[in-house]
């Protein structure tokens, strides 16, 4: 099975998600580990819409991010309609969006990031992922049972 | 090989495209009214089934025709179904991923917006269908390039493929 976590870009919330998937960070351990985590706040906007591989669980399941922007409704439908033209039965993958997640502070540290203000939109970064972590772990907990135990 | 037209809402540049190619609409003359709007899928989905990958049917080389909206996103949408054919390991030649946008005029624009947004069929689709009518000899001769290009290859390779196994 195939987990894909979406968000803006794929390499801020989504990353925190994954990581929090695959238990390389917990709600105790705070923000401190976030840029140790492969791929956290490194973009190229470019690259956003390709997935990107975080790592394999305890249930062999890939977990995989992927930026959209604001259209993550779009991709998702998109997604489930590619990986079905590729012929994957329903229960093989998996579409999870966090956008609903993604902090105010996150959002206006990428809009930095693109006037190349880079420490600013860092400390930003840093600010609006603490927020996500909370808010994750208790979004997360709703897909707990169909992630783990498909 | 599957190719998928996509344009902002999937309602109409891509579904003529995909009528084109698949031979519903004509290539020596441009169509009536009523030609494009009995096309299926023309100026029909809604802003909520935008991202929905629709099949419109086979074409003579036995490629499948899909169309699909992707609003403003076509380098992330390109992006996240190469990726996809990556990670399940396919050829990248197996999806073909053709963009109708640069072929839209303002009138489709206008009639799009006032047609699916507005709710306004009655002042919307003939706008839409002017404006495809103004732009219909550029998707023809878009479909006709993909189709030479590549329509022309796959079956060129299936006749080798064909001449190996005869040998």
């Amino acid at each position: 099975m195939k987990v894909f976590y979406l968000c803006r870009t794929g390499h801020h919330t989504s990353i925190i998600a994954a990581a929090l998937h695959l238990g390389m960070i917990s709600l105790e351990s705070g923000d401190n580990k976030l840029y140790d985590l492969k791929g956290f706040d490194d973009i190229e906007f470019k690259d956003i819409g390709k997935p990107f591989f975080v790592g394999t669980d305890s249930f062999n399941t890939e977990i995989y991010t992927v930026g959209v922007w604001n259209d993550s409704q779009i991709m998702s439908r998109a997604i489930n309609d590619l990986v079905s033209l590729i012929g994957l039965r329903r229960g093989e993958w998996q579409v999870i969006d966090v956008s609903p997640a993604v902090s105010r502070l996150t959002v206006a540290g990428l809009n930095l990031k693109k006037f190349r203000l880079k420490p600013l939109a860092k400390a930003l970064v840093s600010l609006g992922a603490r927020r996500e972590i909370k808010r994750l772990t208790a979004y997360l907990a709703d897909y707990q049972e169909t992630i783990l135990y498909h | 090989m599957r190719i998928i037209y996509h344009c902002y809402g999937g309602a109409h540049s891509s579904v003529t495209a995909a009528a084109i190619h698949l031979g519903w609409l004509p290539t020596d003359h441009i169509p009536s009214n009523m030609e494009l709007e009995q096309l299926p899928y023309f100026d029909r989905p809604m802003s909520q089934e935008h991202g929905n990958i629709r099949l419109m049917g086979l074409d003579e080389f036995d490629n499948e025709i899909f169309i699909c909206g992707r609003r403003n996103a076509a380098k992330v949408f390109e992006n996240l179904a190469r990726g996809l054919t990556e990670i399940y390991r396919l050829p990248p030649e197996q999806f073909l991923f053709i963009d109708v946008m640069p072929y839209v005029n303002w009138k489709m624009v206008l009639g799009g917006f006032t047609s699916r947004k507005m709710g306004w069929a009655w002042f919307g689709r003939p706008v839409i269908t002017r404006g495809v009518k103004f732009s219909y000899w550029k998707i023809v001769n878009l479909v006709q390039r993909v189709k030479i290009i590549y329509g022309y290859k796959e079956s060129q390779n299936d006749k080798k493929e064909f001449a190996g196994g005869e040998a």
